[in-house]
């Protein structure tokens, strides 16, 4: 898998290009932390679906007389063991195709290992920009930048710290331009 | 939840200076909100206690032996509660002006740090309610475009310095506007919370057209209203059915309503119901928009229309993000349309923008005509070809997700219908079901029609996209008006390189968003790529290495 670049490169001094047949895919990828804390994430998540799952089944077998306590066990079976395959696989692969670019012109997102989503949000359109740091996120030295536009949000989710400050500080400085919409 | 803070904050005194991450403005200073904040926060926090309180105190059995300790000992903690949760978000609250943009850090549990830069802010609010005044504190807020509400909502500011701030803000929006279009006129700084003159919509203005009589007849006879009161006419006839008086049942000949069996029968009656169906949606149309007028007067346009409860409506011309066309499958044979526009709320209104209809029926030929008097900026034909049309490998996809829909419907329905509600519904015959599913082929048309319509052209920076759902849409915007442009490719369609494309304009609190399924992926991408402009190469931005191997 590529690893970042790490060549210079000041906010503001890039060339424009014409406008290109193709869209080549955004350069940048998340935090290779994100992984662990989608994992952690998911696993809290899936614990709580196991919980109820079990909760649900065994009462079910516990009360209901046509119930067998095999298919309590099944069920939570199965559950508990969809819930860890998603921990285990889903980071990797959300990791794996998380992209994004922020250039002078346009912020450019990619994502999604199922259905791919491509968004561009041109600088221009962009209202104000957010750093958000959960719980989570904050364990992990972790933030999340949210551009928003008048036809709502797009999220930059589980930056570096000081990376997602960096980000927002540039999409604030290239979104300056006062635009009546 | 504040005992958990990983983050203590460094400094106690006010301004303070950033803490840990560089994750603060360089020379900044930050601010917190007034310490009063404290005070009423703790008294608005409890003020939702005072019901229930008053409800235990009266239901209770307050008086008899030690319950008054109790209560007041409840109380007590839970003022020590709500003073301590203030005092934490007093703490955490805090916000900075820099020499670009407002910053303000707020949240406990989740940390959030907004920045509006000066060029984005519409509209600075001063406010104060009773509990404010008497602290002697005012509320600021601060809006942008995005979405409808407080953007930055400072809620505590001391009432001597909340001038001096709203200055500072609307000073540096002002140079931040100026510096960059040199829109001056716009920018004149002291105009915070401007109330441009909105003019009442009555009669004034330049009418642009109005519907006439055939029209609404017109309009009521292909509306799609026919739906709906047929739903209102058959649940008439089923409700009348019940509650007829058991005395008619009996006057009815049963032998000779034996012959409601017979097809002759059937098929008047259930022509006297569309008739019927018919009259009142036009009637209903009539009603709704009955000597509907357009008029212009300078900036806004003027909607009013409505028989019994008239209807007015003003939009901001400026304020108008996108126009779609529609021409309804009744109406398409005639080459009739009706516009609809997207408008962002207006600055000075304070609206959250909204959707609406611009004119319900004209000649599609008028169109362009009537866009250019009251939208010059989107006066375009709407029957201009497609010149990037759908791909022929597509067209399997949009027959075969219009039938099976429909299979599915009829299964889901009759299975319903027959499983579990035969109690109550006359049992399904499979005739019935097999005459449903007779319409199938009309629904692959329809797949067929929506693919054929499917479309973009780009031209000057105005977009036209063209679309079916049963009537033929086409979208009418400007390059520059869209606020985010997105392209999505499930498995199966990269597989054969398809991609749907969704463009949203602004629009309400989520915007409006308009999209194309099943494109070819390359036309797609030159779409967003087209309608981006020329655009920047990408800069690789430092970024601190990897702590682990990929």
């Amino acid at each position: 898998m590529a690893t970042n670049t790490f060549d210079a490169g000041e906010a503001g001094t890039s060339r424009v290009i014409e406008v290109p047949e193709r869209l080549p895919d955004p350069l940048h990828q998340l935090d290779p932390r994100a992984r662990q804390l989608w994992r952690l994430g998911s696993a809290i998540s899936g614990a709580m679906f196991v919980g109820i799952v079990a909760l649900g089944t065994f009462g079910a077998a516990r009360f209901l007389p046509d119930f067998e306590m095999r298919w309590a066990w099944l069920a939570s079976g199965i559950t508990l063991a969809l819930a860890i395959l998603n921990a285990w696989l889903s980071p990797n692969l959300r990791y794996r195709y998380w992209r994004y670019d922020i250039r002078p012109d346009e912020a450019d997102l990619q994502h999604g290992w199922f259905t791919r989503t491509r968004q561009l949000v041109p600088m221009a359109r962009i209202q104000h920009v957010d750093t958000r740091r959960g719980p989570l996120d904050r364990r992990f030295g972790l933030a999340s930048v949210v551009l928003y536009t008048a036809a709502g949000p797009a999220y930059i989710p589980a930056l570096a710290n000081e990376v997602a400050a960096d980000v927002r500080d540039r999409i604030a400085t290239f979104a300056n331009i006062h635009d009546d919409l | 939840m504040a005992e958990s803070d990983p983050h203590p904050q460094s400094s106690p005194v006010e301004p303070v200076s950033p803490p840990a991450p560089a994750t603060a403005p360089v020379d900044a200073e930050w601010h917190r909100m007034s310490p009063r904040f404290v005070f009423v926060g703790t008294l608005r926090q409890l003020r939702g206690l005072v019901i229930p309180a008053a409800i235990i105190l009266i239901t209770g059995n307050v008086g008899r032996g030690g319950s008054e300790l109790i209560l007041i000992g409840i109380a007590v903690v839970f003022t020590v509660l709500a003073a301590l949760g203030s005092l934490i978000e007093w703490w955490n609250f805090r916000y900075a002006l820099t020499d670009r943009e407002l910053v303000v850090r707020s949240g406990i549990v989740q940390r959030q740090e907004r920045v509006v830069p000066y060029g984005r802010i519409q509209a600075i609010n001063v406010s104060e309610a009773p509990l404010e005044r008497v602290a002697g504190i005012v509320r600021v807020t601060v809006e942008t475009a995005a979405g409808g509400t407080a953007d930055i909502d400072i809620r505590a500011i001391a009432q001597d310095k909340a001038p001096q701030l709203r200055e500072a803000l609307a000073a540096a929006r002002a140079q931040a506007r100026q510096a960059d279009n040199g829109i001056a006129e716009d920018a004149t700084g002291a105009a915070s919370t401007v109330a441009t003159e909105t003019p009442s919509a009555t009669t004034g203005g330049e009418l642009l057209r109005r519907l006439s009589t055939p029209e609404l007849l017109a309009l009521g006879a292909t509306s799609g209203r026919v739906g709906p009161m047929a739903a209102v006419v058959g649940a008439t006839l089923q409700f009348g059915a019940e509650i007829m008086p058991e005395s008619w049942w009996d006057r009815i000949p049963w032998q000779q309503a034996e012959a409601l069996q017979s097809v002759g029968v059937v098929a008047s009656l259930l022509f006297v119901i569309a008739a019927l169906t018919w009259l009142l949606a036009i009637g209903s149309t009539a009603l709704a928009f009955g000597g509907f007028e357009l008029r212009r007067d300078g900036d806004h346009l003027l909607l009013q229309h409505g028989l019994l409860d008239r209807k007015r409506r003003t939009i901001p011309v400026a304020r108008i993000q996108a126009i779609v066309v529609g021409e309804q499958l009744l109406r398409q044979p005639f080459r009739r349309a009706d516009i609809r526009f997207e408008s962002a709320g207006g600055e000075a209104e304070g609206a959250a923008g909204d959707s609406g209809v611009l004119f319900p029926f004209l000649p599609r030929a008028e169109v362009r005509a009537l866009l250019g008097q009251a939208a010059p900026e989107f006066a375009t034909d709407p029957t201009v070809p497609m010149s990037t049309r759908l791909p022929r490998r597509s067209l399997r996809r949009y027959v075969f997700g219009a039938t099976v829909g429909w299979v599915v419907f009829v299964g889901i329905a009759a299975a319903v219908l027959g499983l579990w509600l035969h109690r109550w519904v006359d049992v399904v015959t499979w005739q019935q079901v097999l005459l449903l599913l007779m319409a199938t082929p009309l629904f692959a048309w329809l797949g067929w029609a929506r693919w054929r319509d499917g479309g973009w052209v780009v031209e000057n920076g105005t977009l036209l996209l063209r679309w079916r759902s049963v009537s033929r849409q086409t979208l009418i915007t400007r390059a520059s008006r869209i606020q985010r442009r997105e392209m999505t490719a499930d498995p199966l369609q990269r597989r054969v390189s398809l991609a749907s494309v969704q463009l949203s304009v602004a629009s309400g609190l989520v915007g409006g968003h308009y999209g194309l399924a099943h494109a070819d992926r390359h036309d797609t991408e030159r779409l967003l790529a087209m309608l981006g402009g020329p655009r920047h190469e990408v800069v690789i931005h430092k970024v601190p290495a990897t702590v682990e191997p990929s």
